[in-house]
């Protein structure tokens, strides 16, 4: 019988950006167990609707992460949106989706980033990175903020985007799209990459869906599973289409976050041509008497924000069920069986979000 | 966009059948949580077949077990953890148990009823709910056990005629008449 080691991966890590920790029990190389274990970054920020007005809380929301800030915002807005009965004008409907969709490019293409670094491909993270600068910029010059933009309010958005400002964008996402092309094509074709990722940390339809799957993870292994079907902010007036791989490894979930950076890019352009004119805010009076659990499709997946009030300023409790929390059951599945030097690709193929996960 | 969400009112004793049935007809476990109530914690099983979500609740009072639900839905055990480590709820047979070692808090048990702090109404009710059983205030799981209705603490605050929103067995209302933009401004809070 092979001896048993126990290898800690994590909570340090060079390629994890956030602090998790696997317990992996391997035989010679390959993973016969895994145990993960979190609270490094527990903050408790769900109880801190003890002490934040409702209106006020939507920057603790911002700040439950940096990558996902504005869908948390946005999904807790529209939580409690829908328990006050709010109709949000439409042009912050449509701003909230153009933000949403920046905010999952941002997100992807940092992924690509880190992800490239995992396998020692260092120059594809930089230049991913120097990639998303144009994305933050843009953030910049519409918000004032780079990664926190603090720009979602319970009834629409704090700041207008001027119709030429938003023309200039979709021309800036021109440019942007051309280098993201240039660097999809290696993940696509390159030899190194593809021997890395073809054929690692697969999971079958059947168990991504039964151990609750979503996000990237789950569209890889061809569960048609996107929230924005829902129709949720101006999704219900865009061509959105979930994409979606089959290969269920690695490589199918590079390819997923890969072609969803494309389709963000001509979900803006189509918001941006439909863009209504109007208020971006609705004044309102009240506290929230009622729960609802609000849907997101957050980069990483489906995210919950679950809101209830007696009719308080104050809310009774608000719940955050992010993706990553749900996806880790199906990361032990997949690291099962996997070679101790494939977890870092397995673990950031996954693209876990500890900040969210923990709250 | 208000999606129709259902809230199905259970007993304790039905949740691991009704979760092994909701499996074979293909729904997926979306998440577990918790809600601390002024004398009992309430307990939300979230499901999702074709973008239709449905939720199992039922509460319990301090010190009582809840069966896991981790042979049905393997993933659940981060859920049941979670709820055990942040609310001192005892769920017995988690596949994969932490012995509350999941969250390491300075404050055990957080969000317990111990020691979250009520507001408004939620305060007055927990003020009533410490009051003796001599009153005849009935313990949440029997209510749970005879009612179809979501059990609901006394509240001294609750207006009569009031409905609880999760005593429904249907798509959760948004409120009758929303809020119409106002013409020709940009509105700000």
């Amino acid at each position: 019988m092979a001896k048993r080691n126990i290898i800690p991966f994590g909570p340090q890590h060079p390629v994890l950006p956030e602090p998790i920790n696997f317990e992996l029990v391997t035989e010679d190389e390959k993973i016969v167990e895994a145990l993960p274990s979190i609270s490094y970054v527990h903050r408790g920020l769900e109880r801190l609707v003890e002490k934040r007005d409702f209106k006020d809380f939507v920057q603790i929301a911002d700040r439950i992460c940096g990558l996902c800030s504005f869908q948390h915002s946005m999904g807790y807005c529209q939580a409690v949106e829908n328990v006050m009965g709010i109709e949000v004008p439409e042009r912050a409907l449509y701003l909230r989706t153009i933000w949403a969709e920046l905010s999952r490019m941002h997100s992807h293409i940092f992924w690509m980033g880190t992800g490239a670094d995992a396998f020692g491909f260092e120059s594809i993270f930089m230049q991913a990175l120097r990639i998303r600068e144009a994305v933050l910029d843009i953030f910049e010059k519409t918000t004032g903020g780079r990664v926190i933009l603090g720009v979602c309010q319970v009834g629409g958005v704090r700041r207008d985007i001027e119709d030429d400002t938003l023309k200039e964008i979709v021309k800036r996402l021109i440019t942007i799209k051309g280098n993201l092309e240039k660097i999809s094509t290696v993940f696509y074709n390159d030899y190194s990459i593809r021997h890395r990722l073809e054929g690692v940390g697969y999971i079958s339809k059947e168990d991504a869906y039964t151990l609750g799957c979503v996000g990237p993870m789950a569209r890889a292994s061809g569960l048609d599973l996107d929230m924005r079907a829902l129709g949720y902010a101006a999704y219900k007036y865009l061509d959105v289409e979930p994409m979606v791989e089959s290969g269920g490894d690695c490589y199918a979930r590079c390819l997923v976050r890969i072609r969803e950076n494309f389709h963000s890019i001509d979900l803006i352009r189509q918001a941006v041509e439909k863009i209504p004119q109007g208020p971006v805010a609705v004044k309102f009076k009240g506290f929230p008497d009622g729960e609802y659990f609000s849907r997101v499709e957050q980069p990483r997946g489906e995210v919950i924000h679950y809101v209830r009030g007696n009719g308080d300023k104050k809310l009774a409790r608000f719940r955050v069920r992010v993706p990553t929390f749900t996806n880790i059951p199906a990361m032990l599945k997949v690291l099962v069986g996997s070679d101790i030097a494939d977890v870092p690709n397995i673990i950031l193929t996954l693209d876990p979000c500890i900040s969210c996960t923990e709250r | 966009m208000s999606e129709r969400q259902e809230i199905i009112d259970i007993a304790k004793n039905e949740l691991v059948g009704i979760v092994a049935q909701y499996m074979a007809e293909g729904y997926r476990l979306v998440q577990i949580g918790c809600t601390t109530l002024p004398d009992a914690y309430e307990l939300n099983y979230s499901f999702d077949k074709d973008y239709k979500f449905k939720n199992l609740r039922f509460a319990v009072n301090r010190g009582e077990e809840v069966p896991s639900i981790t042979a049905v839905y393997g993933g659940a055990f981060l859920y049941e953890n979670e709820i055990h480590d942040l609310f001192g709820v005892k769920i017995t047979n988690i596949s994969i148990d932490y012995h509350g070692t999941l969250y390491h808090t300075a404050l055990k048990t957080p969000f317990s009823i111990e020691n979250i702090k009520f507001t408004g109404k939620a305060a007055a009710a927990k003020a009533e709910a410490v009051k003796p059983a001599a009153e005849g205030v009935k313990p949440a799981n029997e209510e749970a056990a005879t009612k179809t209705e979501a059990p609901q603490p006394a509240a001294e605050g609750a207006k009569p005629g009031d409905e609880p929103a999760a005593a429904k067995s249907e798509a959760l209302p948004t409120a009758a008449e929303g809020v119409k933009p106002e013409n020709g401004s940009s509105a700000s809070n």
